[in-house]
């Protein structure tokens, strides 16, 4: 349950994202934009998360911080699973609440693209011609130099 | 005798020529009149050759220090390793020390010269370290380091 707070959260399970939306409509929300990544069936069996937990939860708080600052958000829930997923599965879920569309959009690619620049997950892919962790979009990290 | 040695194995260096003694050490009993050599490799951290400095330990001090490893470190070197140290040691030749128990694993992170490949990330207690501190930074008792590759969550 939650009482009006954002949700940002490392873990296994799956979330009901209907719930989640309905939980994001605030007083002056006009609206809400979902993101869900999702395993992609690239010929692999399976995908296998890790993170640095205690870090990047942190990191999320600071995005989520940020991004309502920046974009003028109502609410915004950051669900990141970790462990193994099969393709099809929920990898990350981002919800995003404003008064306008261009906010939300504005916002919710504002995370995506934080959360790819610098909070510390990896993911392996479970291939049948063998495992191979996935390269990070930014080779030397730098997107985490800020702060 | 031992000078003479050493002087020739000078003039070779300089002079560019014959096998210098490189990676062997090399022993003189001159009570027995016996000579000998052993195969020894240069550590990478050490700190007379490879340009990294120990901090002098202080009297009595005991520390313990957590290194994390994650992704494809984790699975060649293990994660959550806690050692114990007497001392006050530069964070590179912790991390050097610990991932030296496997190969693969010190050549994930390290490069030829012994220093944290270009795109390795390194922590020290959630904030993020510039690869100059690490050769500069000591760590204190109950300190979490963390060294992982780039990242790729979302």
């Amino acid at each position: 349950m939650r009482a009006g707070t954002a949700m940002i959260a490392i873990q296994k399970d799956d979330i009901d994202i209907g719930r989640l939306i309905t939980e994001a409509k605030r007083p002056g929300t006009g609206a809400v934009v979902v993101f869900d990544g999702i395993v992609r069936d690239d010929d692999i069996r399976e995908m296998e998360l890790e993170a640095y937990e205690e870090v990047a939860l942190k990191e999320l708080e600071k995005i989520t911080r940020d991004a309502t600052k920046l974009h003028n958000l109502l609410h915004v829930d950051i669900i990141h699973r970790i462990g193994r997923l099969t393709v099809g599965e929920n990898i990350l879920i981002i919800i995003v609440s404003a008064g306008h569309r261009p906010e939300a959009y504005a916002g919710s690619r504002y995370i995506i693209e934080e959360i790819k620049k610098g909070v510390p997950i990896w993911k392996k892919e479970l291939r049948n011609d063998g495992d191979r962790w996935v390269p990070g979009e930014h080779p030397h990290g730098l997107g985490n130099h800020r702060k | 005798m031992i000078g003479i040695i050493q002087t020739t194995e000078a003039l070779k260096y300089l002079i560019r020529d014959g096998t210098l003694l490189t990676n062997r050490l090399f022993l003189w009993d001159g009570l027995e009149l016996h000579a000998g050599e052993i195969a020894v490799e240069r550590n990478p951290a050490c700190p007379v050759c490879t340009g990294t400095t120990l901090r002098k330990p202080h009297e009595g001090e005991e520390m313990t220090i957590k290194v994390r490893f994650f992704a494809r470190f984790r699975e060649l070197l293990g994660t959550d390793i806690l050692v114990e140290k007497k001392s006050g040691i530069v964070l590179a030749i912790l991390v050097k020390e610990i991932a030296q128990k496997k190969k693969e694993g010190y050549d994930a992170i390290f490069d030829g010269n012994g220093k944290f490949r270009e795109f390795v990330i390194v922590m020290r207690n959630g904030k993020r370290l510039e690869p100059a501190e690490t050769l500069t930074v000591t760590v204190a008792d109950g300190d979490e380091i963390a060294i992982f590759p780039p990242v790729a969550g979302g």
